[in-house]
């Protein structure tokens, strides 16, 4: 019966294996490196590298949380301290003991290591939590220098899943793990210094134990994170499942793949579990060791005390005492193991985070673009080796042309718009424009030359004038009316409850499909470069709305140049130039009438979509 | 790779190894306590058990002290047969303790998973039973934060139950044996125990309330991120991911903020902690000696006192602890209550026998659809085309559109969407390969390939490297062109061959060559059922049996193609194309 809850025909091609049988390693091929799908995952060693840095840049910090947490330990000894020597006075001299003196000075010492704890852990959480908001900062700074390409391939389950569920894991880890970590260190070192004042003997008893633990988590640690890795990975997987069904609703419903997708989900959660079985059996082995490891020096202490006390090298109140700390050892030890392993958790999550910095660079080859010309040379491109998808484009765009590209799906235009835009550089020739390789500007430096819209929409959560000044923080109020005009979407703005100040996107105001085009080509007007790249951004408008909107919008970017990527020969009937792409070759170049006289692929197209033929 | 996917022949003998469950059941949804109790009562045997390991190590660490004393008493005392007794039960209790630590965690930890996995495959379950209905109730943001946050927090408020029953009867264990050896400070220690705790009690609220707020700016800062993940591709082509990021930094110093409160609260909590249970300490201290020193009670039985009186936070800790989490177990359980009492937008009838072969009438706009015909809906907006679409596929306001006389919501969902199949107008891809786009339930009239080569797509085969139908397609089809994922999505419709099949612009995102290939085999394709297809174009046109053309959300006029084109000036406007 087991196992057979986890159809594997209902995961993803690209999901984790189950985890492996008792001994053996988990080894790469359990889909931890497949990045040719999936966002990079960091090394184990940059990962530490990483931490390592993070601690030395905040040790400042973490000295001080040492040595408030010494005051505070420093302070907690005093207590058994004192209630050992009362008990060997009240053994040896009962009648002349001072109780009222030892409650004192351990009431004085309680007082003082409650207000240290207290600063201590005060302490602890700011530095925690700074440390933690710039991580996530820096992972969310990255993240928007993403290659697209990248990005798409992960899918945004995966990187929404970083974003959330690795940003929480890390949160308590980095918030507790690290503080907590460096108390109970100093907590643990000077319980044993206490205990080597106490009687030098006892170190080496209360040590006894050391080879049993240190042999219990070396084991343990050696499986473990990458077994948290995984485990960590698999529960993304869940919900990129879930995401799918929550967004794509509509369509399982008109399938009736509600079934298949319950079947999916428990597929996932399933492999997940048997993650979680894994790392279980790992505890399992690892637990038992600690605990006994915990209570066994008590006994020894005991057995070398007596050895001692018999011999008269040793009081009953040293004994006492031994035993108090052995006990307060306890605590720490435990707290130092346990966080260890969770370290472990958001060990994992913290490569997944960092695993975004292994993402290749783009490639910088900084120059000044001197004019605003387009010029492709022998562009070839392809998303695999051996497959172009572009192959080998000439071609020549004069400032303030008005470009269209037309062709049969999948023929490469969209392709062609992103290297035009600069989003990715060619895999070889050149596209320039100004006489710079745009493909391989700073980003900055590439917007303010060139921007692309495609059919693609997204309305941000915020204000539709946040919406809309993305590319322009200091536009002001008119400008963004203005821009609004532009694109025929200043009606129904006005109609908003607040006008441009009404809240839009998840949670705000209905922003439908064809607005949220008109907000991206607003945007593109407040944008303003001189170069701009238009890839079906009017496809979801009707065909009076879109060009009517084209119209209003040319005379705005009168002087621009325009590169459009249409399905509606309308665009190309208007423009100055018609490109034809098929099959990754430009096999038409020239303006509507020249190509019409021309009778080529233009002109049948042309025909067969005005329904002639 | 297909040893990746070889079973793993040996699955180790967990509490948990019998889910993900075939069935999870349905919950009790009426009140928040109502589903915490549904969840406990459903995997009692394991919480049960769980109680009972945390005990059993309970009281191995309870009788811990006890021991201690009378092993040093017998050290005081010379006595080494004594000694060797007490020394040795304190390794055998280590043992017995290892072991039943062991064996609550994998209580606990099976206790959570339990709970988690039935509370995801539930959410699962209803996401699935609300299907098209789900992403216009519920943003999936929210879905995803219920399933995994609060149900998350849920089933930590189990794992923490087998401590929690353990530390009661460890508590009232050590307090009877502290006031059997002696009555006053037993009494002392037993009276101030709880006093402690209720000293305590007053700050959880605060703390919670922090820690509430301090979550809500969290997610704040979280769906803040989210948004700039998906919207990664428009500001990739237009900028501003700098006033994005500003944006989120302020946010995530928000959170900052509110955390750093928290901690204050939390460590004053931690201070509370510390100072109670040592004034109880120093009191036994105090007592003790001056019980020794008129010798009423001996220096081991002291020694135990001062362990019991220090073990007894342990207790104090674990009923805290549980509290905290229980309370927030309940919040969270509401949340998923309110997610699980999310009520579909229409209320379905049980009737499963539906003809096809009737006339499909939307009452609002006057529309109607013969069985058998191609029909083509021109509109002036496509917001209104949409909108149409949805009522005829009874995704909205179903109770107003007729199949033959009766309303469509007298029949049971899934005989609607058998019989009528309606194909909006971004179809999604759903991830898995090219293949799996096609396992779903169809007529089995119509070949994958015949589907494939109507919607003339066969080319996006070839553009995949020779992996063909094992080619694997990302999430939403990203990889994909918007003209290759349009046909893929026309593929399948086709494929599906339901008895009503209606089309939301079905050939926006290709080039006319393509459109009119499609154009010229949709009607060979599905002929003998009934079709719908929303569009303007003239090449669908040509092909149409009969035209409607909608006007303000009405139908205002109907013929062929040619008729309304001859007649009608703004039916000309619609569909001309070009100049």
């Amino acid at each position: 019966m087991k196992g057979k809850l986890v159809n594997p025909a209902y995961l993803p091609p690209s999901a984790f294996a189950s985890p492996p049988p008792r001994k053996q390693f988990i080894s790469k091929v359990f889909g931890l490196e497949r990045s040719s799908s999936r966002l990079p995952i960091a090394s184990i060693k940059t990962v530490n590298r990483e931490m390592f840095a993070l601690i030395k840049k905040h040790r400042t910090g973490f000295l001080m949380v040492a040595v408030l947490q010494f005051v505070t330990v420093v302070c907690s000894l005093i207590i058994p301290r004192e209630f050992g020597n009362l008990l060997g006075q009240l053994g040896s001299d009962p009648l002349h003991v001072n109780i009222t003196g030892t409650v004192e000075i351990a009431g004085i010492a309680l007082v003082v290591q409650t207000l240290f704890s207290y600063w201590t852990k005060v302490k602890a959480a700011v530095l925690g939590e700074f440390v933690l908001s710039s991580l996530r900062e820096r992972f969310l700074e990255r993240v928007v220098e993403l290659p697209p390409n990248v990005v798409e391939r992960a899918g945004s389950g995966e990187l929404l899943s970083r974003t959330t569920t690795d940003i929480d894991h890390i949160t308590w880890a980095v918030r507790d793990a690290f503080p907590i970590i460096t108390i109970c260190l100093v907590e643990i070192g000077s319980i044993l210094i206490a205990i080597a004042f106490t009687a030098p003997i006892f170190i080496a008893v209360v040590l006894v134990a050391t080879p049993l633990i240190a042999v219990a988590t070396f084991r343990y640690l050696r499986k473990s994170p990458q077994a948290y890795r995984v485990e960590s990975s698999s529960y993304a997987l869940m919900n990129s499942v879930l995401v799918e069904s929550a967004e794509s609703g509509r369509t399982i419903e008109a399938l009736q793949l509600g079934d298949n997708r319950i079947e999916r989900s428990d597929a996932a959660l399933g492999r997940w579990l048997e993650w979680e079985r894994y790392t279980l059996r790992l505890r399992t082995e690892w637990f038992p060791a600690l605990e006994f490891s915990f209570i066994f020096p008590l006994s020894v202490v005991l057995f070398v005390g007596a050895h001692y006390f018999q011999d008269g090298r040793i009081t009953i109140a040293q004994i006492t005492t031994a035993l108090l700390y052995s006990q307060m050892l306890i605590n720490p030890l435990e707290g130092l193991l346990m966080w260890v392993d969770e370290l472990q958790g958001g060990k994992a999550s913290l490569s997944r985070l960092l695993g975004v910095h292994d993402v290749e660079e783009r490639e910088i080859k900084d120059s000044d673009p001197l004019g605003f010309e387009v010029v492709g040379k022998d562009v070839a491109f392809g998303y695999k080796k051996g497959r172009d998808v572009l192959k080998g484009l000439t071609f020549l765009i004069e400032p303030g042309t008005r470009v269209a590209i037309v062709g049969p799906s999948g023929a490469g235009k969209s392709t062609l718009g992103k290297l035009l835009a600069g989003i990715q550089p060619p895999t070889s020739g050149q596209v320039t424009i100004g006489g710079s390789e745009i493909g391989f500007l700073e980003v900055e430096k590439v917007r303010s030359h060139v921007a692309l819209v495609t059919q693609e929409h997204h309305i941000f959560v915020g204000t539709l004038r946040e919406n809309l000044i993305l590319a322009r923080p200091t536009a002001s109020n008119e400008e963004v009316w203005s821009a609004l005009e532009a694109v025929d979407a200043d009606g129904w703005a006005r109609a908003l409850p607040e006008g441009i100040e009404t809240l839009v996107g998840t949670g705000g105001s209905r922003i439908l499909p064809p607005q949220a085009q008109q907000v991206a080509l607003a945007r593109l007007v407040l944008a303003d470069p001189h170069t701009l790249i238009l890839d079906e951004a009017t496809s979801l408008l009707d065909q009076r709305a879109a060009r009517h909107l084209e119209s209003s919008l040319s005379a705005v970017l009168e002087g621009r140049t325009v590169i459009a990527i249409a399905h509606r020969l309308q665009t190309a009937h208007d423009a100055d130039i018609i490109a034809v792409i098929e099959d990754g070759l430009i096999t038409e170049w020239g303006s509507h009438d020249e190509l019409m006289a021309a009778h080529g692929p233009y002109s049948d197209l042309w025909r067969s979509w005005r329904d002639e033929s | 790779m297909p040893s990746q996917l070889r079973r793993n022949q040996r699955v180790p003998i967990t509490p948990f190894d019998h889910v993900p469950f075939r069935d999870p059941g349905i919950p009790s949804t009426t009140t928040a306590w109502g589903l915490l109790y549904w969840i406990a009562r459903n995997q009692l045997r394991i919480i049960a058990t769980g109680s009972v390991y945390g005990i059993l190590g309970t009281i191995c660490l309870a009788v811990l002290p006890g021991l201690l004393g009378r092993a040093i008493q017998a050290i005081s005392d010379h006595d080494n047969a004594a000694l060797n007794r007490w020394a040795f039960t304190i390794i055998g209790l280590g043992v017995v303790q290892a072991f039943f630590g062991v064996m609550r965690h994998r209580r606990a930890a099976g206790s959570w998973l339990i709970a988690a996995t039935r509370l995801k495959q539930i959410i699962a379950r209803k996401a699935s039973a609300l299907g098209a209905d789900l992403p216009r109730l519920v943003a999936t943001g929210e879905v995803v934060s219920v399933n995994n946050n609060d149900v998350e927090r849920m089933a930590r408020g189990f794992d923490n139950i087998p401590r929690l029953i353990g530390a009661v009867i460890s508590f009232i264990y050590v307090s009877i044996l502290l006031i059997s050896s002696s009555r006053s400070i037993g009494i002392l220690v037993v009276i101030c125990v709880p006093l402690m705790s209720l000293a305590i009690a007053p700050i959880i609220k605060p703390l919670q309330e922090r820690e509430a707020e301090q979550r809500r700016r969290l997610s704040v800062a979280t769906n803040l991120a989210a948004d700039t993940v998906a919207g990664l591709r428009v500001l990739r082509g237009i900028g501003g991911e700098e006033a994005f990021i500003a944006r989120f930094k302020n946010a995530s110093q928000e959170v900052r903020a509110a955390a750093v409160l928290t901690a204050r609260m939390r460590s004053l909590l931690q201070a509370l902690q510390i100072v109670l249970p040592g004034v109880l300490v120093l009191v036994v201290i105090y007592f003790g000696g001056h019980l020794v020193v008129n010798n009423k009670m001996d220096i081991g039985a002291l020694l135990s006192f001062y362990g019991y009186s220090a073990f007894l936070v342990l207790p104090i800790k674990v009923i805290l602890e549980t509290a905290q989490r229980m309370t927030a177990a309940y919040v969270s359980a509401g949340r998923v209550i309110h997610l699980l009492s999310v009520q579909p937008i229409n209320q379905w009838g049980a009737n499963e026998q539906v003809d096809a072969n009737s006339v499909l009438r939307d009452a609002e706009s006057g529309v109607e659809i013969r069985p058998r015909e191609l029909l083509v809906v021109v509109s002036e907006s496509p917001l209104i085309a949409d909108d149409l679409c949805d009522r005829l596929g009874g995704y909205v306001g179903a109770d107003d559109v007729f199949l033959g006389s009766e309303p469509l919501t007298i029949f049971s969902r899934s005989a609607v969407r058998k019989t009528i199949f309606v194909q909006e107008k971004e179809p999604s891809i759903l991830s898995g390969t090219i293949g799996s786009i096609f396992e779903v339930s169809h007529s089995g009239r119509i070949t994958i390939e015949a589907a494939m080569e109507a919607a003339s797509a066969g080319d996006i085969l070839d553009s995949l490297d020779g992996e063909g139908m094992s080619a694997e397609v990302v999430e939403r089809g990203r990889t994909l062109s918007g003209g290759q994922r349009q046909r893929l999505a026309l593929a399948r419709t086709l494929f599906v061959d339901a008895p009503i099949a209606i089309l939301d612009d079905p050939t926006s995102a290709v080039d006319a060559h393509t459109e009119s290939r499609i154009a010229s085999r949709l009607g060979e394709i599905r002929k003998g059922m009934t079709t719908v297809v929303f569009t303007n174009s003239p090449l669908i046109l040509d092909h149409a049996d009969r035209v409607i053309l909608l006007l303000e959300g009405k139908a205002f006029a109907e013929g062929t193609h040619e008729e309304l084109f001859a007649t009608l000036e703004i039916y000309r406007e619609l569909v001309t194309r070009g100049a």
